[in-house]
């Protein structure tokens, strides 16, 4: 220990200003009232330098890595600072070439004046609000758990199409609310389970755990349902979560990027978006990757907001409505969305309704005809007239009804 | 120290620094520091245009409580991003080390170098017109991988190859093709990173304070960026 005095004493003579720098406040994770305050939330890209050649970096550990971030978190505090914003979290998205940094505008500041502001500030490729998404919850409490028709079963003729395909080998990312991955209907379904919501963390929501069983609900295990595409790996990416003792579920756009770059980085093959809201600058740029990719990407279509809502609206994305809608807009396809019996979390049954679980269904579909060797998915797509999709079609490639 | 000239505002420039510990400081399968422990000062420029230079200056322990100066490496280059998954760069760089101890000999050469980055993968060639001795055409490949297996954890890996183009006939023979390898981990705590490396190359072991080393090395170190 003696011999190496000199050289800490010459380390931290050398990491005194270093030391001195990395004082400043340390990014605060957001407490209470959190959905007032992430109305005043706001997303700053700052621009991350392309990764290039550092001498002997790899014998050294990943130091690069590590000071080019730091670097990018004290530009993004000078930017707050001079703002007079406050800086909370930020998030790596090297997909896109930035680093992703939540500030907070203060009340009596113009968020929008803020966001002109900071975009022009060198280094930061853009700026944006942080956008919440709403996604309608409609169990039917106390239905019958085990009730034992699927609209599936009879429209699609799923147990015919699970004879010759179930999905196995397709990994299907759900980006939803938390999954109840111990539901002895999913148990051994869901290859991956992460968390990327700010906040506590939860056993199992209803929504996520709905989406999930209708998509890979086990099939042939003498209990519950069986999903569309029950040898698919599910994904399990929480960006959202239940308000309101679940009767709505809320995703913020930060959570959603960060599930929706995972997704691409670990090689979804689907990626399940049973939600629709504002556009989003940041997540169009993700699914503009995830779409360059070949990754099949199916959203919620939602009637009420322009163009079928955000990210239906996307050019590539497979818009799905509920198939009860009344007219079904041209390119949007439509699926069984009510009545529906799934998962729920802590091990029951129950019924559901709504577009949701319709996109839900199309995810599970899309595994199935991606095991089968029909992609890209969405030019294999075969809907009717009515706009109702033809699963045999779609998946057999024949227009004929399933063997 | 190396500057980089550019048109961007110097807000938008990224200016980065780390000092770093290693129980050893190894390139390219070799100890530079014989052994000995060293601390590294890196500062780093990265400009918007994608022009970029690194300096880093080293001193280790010698035996004895000798604390030396061993020396500095510097590069500068260009990367490019093209599309959402390959990057381009080109470069040079200069490497200069000193005795290790007194009686050791001292290195010094320079590269151009051109590479490609894929996600979590790099493959990067290096042409040297002076490799630790004037007039020695070198070229060296290197192939490194990187994945995360979970939050903070990084696991690496690195190939690398040697190749003498061209030593004047008064060096006599320089052998054969020199390989190296090395597996790593590292683990991030907030801006610290503390990580470990195996490492090995071949043919043959390297010599120095008087006797024949392995050439596989188990190294450990910790950084701190800023």
């Amino acid at each position: 220990m003696a011999r190496l005095r000199p050289l800490l004493a010459l380390l931290l003579l050398l990491a005194a200003p270093a030391v001195t720098g990395a004082a400043a406040p340390p990014f605060k994770s957001s407490g209470v009232t959190r959905s007032a305050d992430e109305s005043r939330q706001i997303l700053v890209m700052v621009k991350m330098p392309p990764p290039h050649y550092r001498p002997n970096s790899g014998y050294g550990g990943n130091y690069g890595d590590l000071a080019s971030r730091e670097a990018r978190k004290r530009l993004a505090r000078g930017i707050a600072d001079r703002h007079g914003i406050e800086l909370r979290d930020g998030w790596p998205m090297p997909l896109l070439g930035v680093d992703c940094f939540v500030m907070r505008v203060p009340e009596g500041k113009s968020i929008d004046k803020v966001i002109s502001e900071v975009s022009k500030e060198p280094g930061v490729a853009w700026s944006q609000r942080m956008t919440s998404y709403a996604i309608p919850s409609k169990a039917r409490a106390g239905a019958d758990p085990l009730y034992p028709v699927q609209p599936t079963a009879s429209e699609w003729k799923l147990k015919e199409l699970q004879r010759a395909v179930t999905g196995r080998g397709v990994k299907i990312a759900i980006v939803d609310s938390q999954v109840d991955v111990d539901h002895p209907d999913l148990a051994g379904q869901v290859a991956v389970d992460k968390d990327f919501v700010d906040g506590p963390a939860s056993a199992g929501e209803a929504h996520g755990t709905h989406v999930a069983g209708i998509i890979g609900a086990k099939a042939g295990n003498g209990i519950g349902i069986a999903g569309v595409a029950p040898g698919a790996k599910l994904m399990a990416l929480r960006a959202c979560r239940e308000v309101d003792r679940g009767r709505e579920t809320l995703c913020g756009s930060l959570a959603l990027a960060k599930a929706l770059e995972f997704a691409i980085e670990n090689n979804a093959n689907v990626i399940n978006l049973s939600l629709s809201g504002p556009s989003d600058l940041l997540l169009s740029k993700l699914l503009d990757v995830a779409l360059d990719r070949r990754i099949t990407v199916v959203a919620a279509f939602d009637q009420h907001l322009p163009d079928g809502g955000f990210p239906a609206s996307v050019r590539g994305v497979i818009p799905v409505a509920d198939e009860a809608l009344q007219t079904m807009p041209d390119g949007v396809y439509g699926a069984p969305g009510r009545d529906l019996p799934t998962t729920q979390p802590g091990g029951g049954w129950g019924l559901v309704n709504g577009t949701s679980y319709a996109v839900a269904q199309v995810s599970g579909l899309a595994a199935l005809a991606d095991e089968k060797g029909r992609r890209p998915f969405a030019a294999k797509l075969v809907r009717a007239s009515n706009g109702k999709v033809l699963a045999c079609a779609t998946v057999l490639g024949s227009a004929n009804a399933c063997p | 120290m190396l500057a980089i000239g550019g048109a961007a505002p110097a807000a938008a420039q990224q200016l980065s620094g780390a000092i770093s510990v290693e129980s050893d400081f190894r390139l390219r399968g070799y100890s530079l520091s014989a052994g000995r422990p060293v601390a590294t000062a890196r500062a780093g420029l990265d400009s918007p245009s994608g022009l970029y230079a690194d300096g880093s200056a080293t001193v280790v322990l010698a035996r004895g409580d000798d604390l030396r100066f061993l020396g500095y490496q510097a590069d500068a280059g260009l990367a490019k991003r093209v599309g959402d998954l390959w990057t381009v760069d080109v470069g040079l760089a200069h490497n200069q080390f000193e005795s290790p101890y007194p009686g050791a000999f001292s290195y010094s050469y320079t590269e151009g170098y051109a590479g490609v980055t894929h996600g979590p993968i790099s493959a990067y060639v290096f042409v040297s017109p002076n490799y630790y001795r004037s007039d020695i055409w070198t070229v060296y490949g290197q192939v490194e991988a990187s994945v995360s297996p979970a939050p903070d954890w990084r696991l690496t890996a690195h190939l690398g190859a040697l190749s003498y183009l061209y030593t004047p006939e008064t060096y006599g023979r320089s052998g054969n093709t020199h390989y190296d390898w090395r597996l790593g981990v590292a683990r991030e705590l907030g801006p610290v990173e503390v990580h470990a490396a195996l490492s090995g190359g071949g043919p043959g072991r390297q010599f120095y304070y008087g006797s024949t080393h392995s050439r596989t090395a188990l190294t450990a170190g910790a950084s701190f960026g800023f």
